[in-house]
């Protein structure tokens, strides 16, 4: 469970995953569906965290964390509510789903599976991942919905990374 | 205050380079593109990469207590940094070095992999799949396409 809930594992798992999905697939109409997830996942996740740091969001609900002395990880001391992990890892989990149904709910499990730890070692309170997982969750499908009205921009990246042989 | 960045860099970087590495000979044997891969099948390729993979975790916990420090924090009045831009940096450091080192190696490795050059070039990734990654540039360039 320690291995969930630090800042390192779930987060590289799910970043190498996207190398595994923009490779791996056999079909081109599929790598073409998991490339442009891919592409709505980086943007899902980035927009998420901007979200985070342009409005404050935890400074204005200034949440404090459940536990001072947390059994499995160091003790948080800033601001609780909403939960960032959460956010990133549903933001990566619906972006891929999107695109690809089986690889999403893969992700989507490791992305509970942080948020649960998260709550388990007493780093958030339930309703703080929840929170996190509904603006990951937002951001990726507004992502996906101003990628398709704006699809010169994908078309265009993923077409030079085509013409060297990298998509 | 001084600020040192580079004590989690040295230690996520090699992390990230080598399972990367083994991610991308997974999922170019999964693929079927011969022209990324370390080895002619694709068993000797889905070993390499779980033991890349597994190897890589192993040593990034087994060389320090992951979960016991903040990833920004003060000690002894030198703030240690490696907030979310720094991570992002680092694994994209990291990925980009593996794909580089991954065509290098699966470039000489499967120099002879493709000796006709009177084929067109399949496009994209698919290009990778009776080439190396150089064979499919060099023609493309080439024949000016």
């Amino acid at each position: 469970m320690r291995l969930v809930v630090d800042d390192w594992f779930v987060i590289t798992c799910l970043a190498l995953s996207m190398i595994v999905i923009w490779f791996g697939a056999r079909s081109l109409s599929q790598r073409q569906r998991n490339q442009r997830a891919v592409w709505t996942a980086a943007w899902g996740v980035g927009i998420s965290c901007l979200w985070f740091h342009l409005f404050r969001i935890n400074e204005i609900f200034d949440r404090a964390r459940p536990l001072v002395e947390p059994p499995l990880t160091y003790l948080r001391t800033d601001q609780s509510f909403p939960s960032e992990a959460a956010a990133v890892g549903f933001a990566f989990a619906t972006a891929i789903w999107i695109g690809n149904r089986r690889a999403g709910i893969a992700l989507g499990f490791l992305a509970f599976l942080w948020a649960f730890g998260r709550v388990y070692c007493g780093a958030h309170y339930p309703s703080d991942v929840i929170a996190g997982a509904l603006i990951g969750i937002f951001t990726s499908f507004l992502m996906y919905f101003i990628w398709r009205i704006l699809k010169f921009a994908p078309n265009l990246f993923i077409g030079f990374m085509r013409w060297i042989h990298l998509a | 205050m001084a600020s040192a960045f580079g004590e989690y860099f040295w230690q996520y970087l090699p992390l990230v380079f080598f399972s990367s590495l083994g991610v991308l000979q997974i999922a170019a044997a999964r693929a079927g593109l011969r022209g990324l891969t370390f080895f002619r099948r694709p068993l000797p390729c889905y070993l390499f990469g779980a033991v890349a993979i597994v190897g890589a975790f192993v040593w990034f916990y087994a060389t320090g207590d992951r979960g016991a420090e903040p990833l920004v924090r003060i000690n002894d009045g030198v703030k240690v940094f490696f907030g979310e831009t720094e991570t992002f940096a680092t694994f994209m450091g990291g990925a980009v070095s593996a794909l580089v080192a991954t065509i290098l190696v699966s470039s000489v490795v499967n120099a002879r992999i493709s000796s006709s050059t009177d084929k067109g070039v399949p496009h994209g990734l698919d290009a990778l799949k009776e080439m190396t990654f150089f064979q499919a540039i060099t023609r493309r360039l080439r024949k000016g396409a």
